[in-house]
């Protein structure tokens, strides 16, 4: 569905993204997977072009619309949630019928209250779920989540992927990026594992279904010793 | 969006044509107006009886802070404006020798008022008007006190026709160089002076109260009062400051009297009443002998017809007074 | 681009720091317009009715433009450290809308700002006895709009692509220029040489805001007013505006 191509990035000389490719199936969970540093959020803005690309090629099938949800999500801390998803709702052009209508039902999807409660009193899982929710309005085909799970507590990160797999279910495609690798093993179809800029190993799911997990297979190919 | 872009281009050539043709080019029509009225006023002025005074025949520039516009009367009575280099930077109305002639030198109108709002931001135009720079308060100056100013400068200019080298030598006389402050001389030796400054004062009441008194006996004798008091503070002033004084007085007190008449024949006797005459106190610096010399001017007027054909600076305004 | 001004708008709002702003520039001219207080210029006080209002007439165009300045200097480059733009472009809005969106948010927030600044003169005109005053102050608070407005948009369309230092550099030369401009026309000349030709150039590009707010001055007054500086204002806002359209981000 959507194919990257040769994409390249440097900043001040320095390549962080390096030649890299890959697609992202229709109904499939993309993962990409490195350590810090390694390119996953650049590669990511890119596809977004919120950082324009130095060398390759980004296809998006047209009229394909894309949910974004951010790693470290910022939201005005005076609004609610609902006033959040309303706001952006609303630089979508849905109706406002529709954006309360349906902020309630994903701030129920996500588990959030809709209580008025305004976002600078949202602990780090709760701006989680409203990045998601956000991400998910005007229902799009494609999600590109930048670790989705980061800040929640056990649960939470079960009830996410729970989520998560429902939308891969619903055929959405979504592009995943998480330092946690027993989470993207649960939920990914295929990925790579990236290191300054380049890729290191491809992997399908049936790679680490056989047994080998996918710690495993991503400490052979960052050349780590697991402990 | 393409619409969107034209309407907003449209926007902007609208705007820029409202700036275009809204532009003062050359003088203001504000200005022109002033001047206007002004020169409405020439056989007035004429009547006063100062010989060849008249508006026709002097050039007034504006300055407008780049250019100077340069209007007079021709030959076939009619206006013309023309644009030059400015002769200097001015605030305030003087007098300027170019062209081989005397001409009167002003801001325009609103340069004018500029320069008020600028001094009013400095906390300056009370000390302004102490020394008599204007005559006005920024909330009374409108066109009419520019027209007056015009008239102001006008009679300056006439002075320095009619007595080209009288003002130069009276300085000379007494000493005083172009790098001496008029200003200085007053404050350090009049204004310091308890004393001098008292009997200035004195006189100022008496000078007053003999232009307010009834019949003419009444006002002589304050008069002699007056020119006593005067002469009692001669004796104690120093070449200087008395030549100063009796430049001021005489020099611009005369003109700050035509100023005047212009400002009532334009505003009426209420407004004039207002502006020229409730200030008339004791005030440090030059300003009060711009007053008296205009109060000596109206009382002179009460008293005789045609004083102003006498009147040089040989003879003075007290000489005249005196006479009387 | 009216949800991005009414949000931008509405979290200021809520966050408060209008109301502060505007504590202090209420207490600066309610401070000039007590009797008890009143300035004193060579050691008489300046109480007249008229030279008050003027007075207080310019101190409000020139808390106007230090609140403009205030209010706009760090709003566009906040979305941007805050990665807020990021949700915003991925919604395919073009920088233009994004940015104007929020400049116009600044450029009311102003406006605001000095409405309620307005609307103690107004009140200090009714107190004196000049309420006939009130009725020609909303027209004049317009014109005195042009002018804070001008300052607002300028910071806003800078902002997007300098430092916050730079445009606040570059803010209080525009905004000083402006405010101050009979008295630099005093000084380029007495100035000369190098300095008087910098002033005069100064003088040439950037409007006077004085002169602006001494034409609202003088349509509460009765006096003439010049149309010229109207229009010049108005064009210059315009002029400003295309910033938005040239100036943009090349990453979120």
């Amino acid at each position: 569905m959507v194919t990257i191509s040769n994409l390249s990035k440097s900043y001040k000389g320095k390549k962080v993204v390096d030649d890299l490719s890959f697609t992202m199936k229709e109904g499939q969970l993309f993962a990409l997977l490195g350590s810090n540093g390694a390119g996953k959020s650049t590669t990511i803005k890119m596809i977004l072009n919120l950082v324009k690309k130095d060398e390759g090629e980004i296809t998006i099938p047209e009229n394909t619309a894309i949910g974004y949800s951010p790693e470290t999500p910022y939201f005005p801390p005076f609004l609610t949630g609902m006033e959040v998803l309303s706001y952006y709702g609303a630089l979508q052009n849905i109706s406002k019928k529709e954006r309360t209508e349906t902020g309630k039902a994903l701030l129920e999807l996500v588990g959030l209250e809709n209580d008025g409660t305004k976002i600078k009193f949202y602990s780090k899982g709760m701006l989680q779920r409203l990045a998601l929710a956000q991400a998910l309005l005007g229902d799009p085909d494609a999600l590109i989540l930048d670790e989705p799970c980061a800040g929640l507590d056990a649960m939470g990160r079960i009830e996410m992927l729970e989520l998560i797999g429902n939308l891969k279910k619903m055929g959405k495609t979504i592009l995943m990026n998480s330092h946690i690798l027993n989470d993207m093993e649960k939920v990914c179809d295929e990925g790579l594992i990236m290191q300054n800029g380049k890729v290191l190993r491809r992997f399908q799911k049936e790679d680490f279904d056989n047994g080998t997990g996918l710690e495993e297979i991503f400490i052979k190919a960052v050349g780590g010793n697991r402990k | 969006m393409k619409i969107w872009k034209v309407m907003y281009a449209a926007v902007g050539i609208f705007l820029a044509g409202g700036s275009i043709a809204t532009a003062n080019y050359g003088l203001s029509e504000v200005d022109r107006n002033i001047y206007q009225n002004a020169l409405a006023l020439d056989e007035t002025m004429q009547e006063l009886g100062f010989d060849g005074f008249t508006l026709k025949t002097t050039k007034v520039r504006f300055y407008d802070g780049n250019n100077d516009y340069v209007v007079q009367v021709d030959a076939e009575g009619r206006i013309t404006i023309k644009k030059e280099k400015p002769q200097m930077d001015v605030f305030a109305g003087t007098t300027v020798e170019a062209d081989g002639q005397w001409q009167a030198l002003l801001p325009t109108y609103e340069q004018f008022s500029s320069l008020f709002d600028a001094l009013e931001a400095l906390g300056s135009y009370e000390q302004g008007m102490q020394e008599g720079s204007f005559a006005f308060s920024k909330s009374d100056y409108g066109e009419s006190s520019h027209a007056a100013t015009i008239w102001h400068e006008a009679f300056h200019a006439w002075q320095s026709e009619k007595w080209p080298e009288d003002a130069e030598a009276l300085m000379e006389k007494a000493g005083i160089g172009n790098e001496d402050s008029r200003e200085d001389i007053i404050v350090k030796e009049v204004d310091s002076d308890k004393e001098l400054a008292e009997l200035f004062n004195e006189e100022m009441q008496l000078l007053m109260k003999a232009y307010q008194a009834e019949g003419p006996e009444e006002k002589r004798a304050l008069i002699a009062n007056v020119l006593e008091i005067a002469e009692k503070r001669k004796e104690k002033l120093s070449q200087a400051a008395e030549t100063m004084e009796y430049f001021l007085e005489n020099y611009e007190g005369s003109a700050r009297y035509v100023e005047s008449v212009a400002y009532r024949e334009l505003e009426g006797e209420s407004a004039w009443k207002t502006v020229y005459l409730s200030e008339f106190r004791y005030e440090n610096g030059s300003g009060k002998y711009y007053d008296m010399g205009m109060l000596k001017c109206m009382l002179l007027d009460q008293l005789s017809d045609g004083w102003q054909k006498e009147f040089s600076p040989e003879t003075g305004l007290n000489e005249l007074l005196s006479r009387m | 681009m009216n949800t991005i001004m009414s949000n931008a708008l509405k979290e200021r709002i809520r966050r408060k720091e209008l109301y502060i702003v505007v504590v202090i520039g209420v207490l600066l001219t309610l401070f000039c317009g007590s009797d008890s207080t009143s300035i004193s210029i060579n050691g008489e006080p300046l109480v007249s009715f008229r030279n008050m209002f003027m007075v207080m007439h310019i101190l409000i165009n020139v808390i106007g433009c230090i609140l403009a300045v205030i209010l706009s200097l760090r709003t566009i480059p906040n979305e941007y450290e805050r990665h807020n733009s990021h949700l915003v472009w991925v919604r395919g809005i073009s920088q233009v809308k994004y940015h104007g969106g929020l400049a116009a948010a600044n450029v009311l927030a102003t406006a605001i700002s000095v409405g309620i600044l307005y609307v103690v003169l107004a009140g200090y005109a009714v107190v004196k006895g000049h309420a006939s005053y009130v009725l020609k102050m909303f027209p004049a608070y317009l014109i005195v709009v042009i002018s804070v407005s001008m300052v607002s948009l300028f910071v806003s369309v800078l902002s997007i692509c300098l430092p916050s230092m730079a445009v606040g550099a570059m803010a209080v030369l525009f905004a000083g220029t402006g405010v101050l401009h009979g008295l630099l026309e005093l000084f380029k000349s007495t100035v000369g040489g190098v300095g008087g030709a910098c002033i005069s150039f100064l003088l040439q590009i950037i409007l006077d805001l004085n002169g602006l707010q001494k034409q609202a001055y003088n349509l509460i007054m009765g006096e003439h007013i010049d149309a010229h500086l109207l229009w010049t204002g108005l064009l210059a806002l315009w002029v400003i505006s295309i910033g938005l359209f040239v100036f943009k981000k090349k990453e979120a």
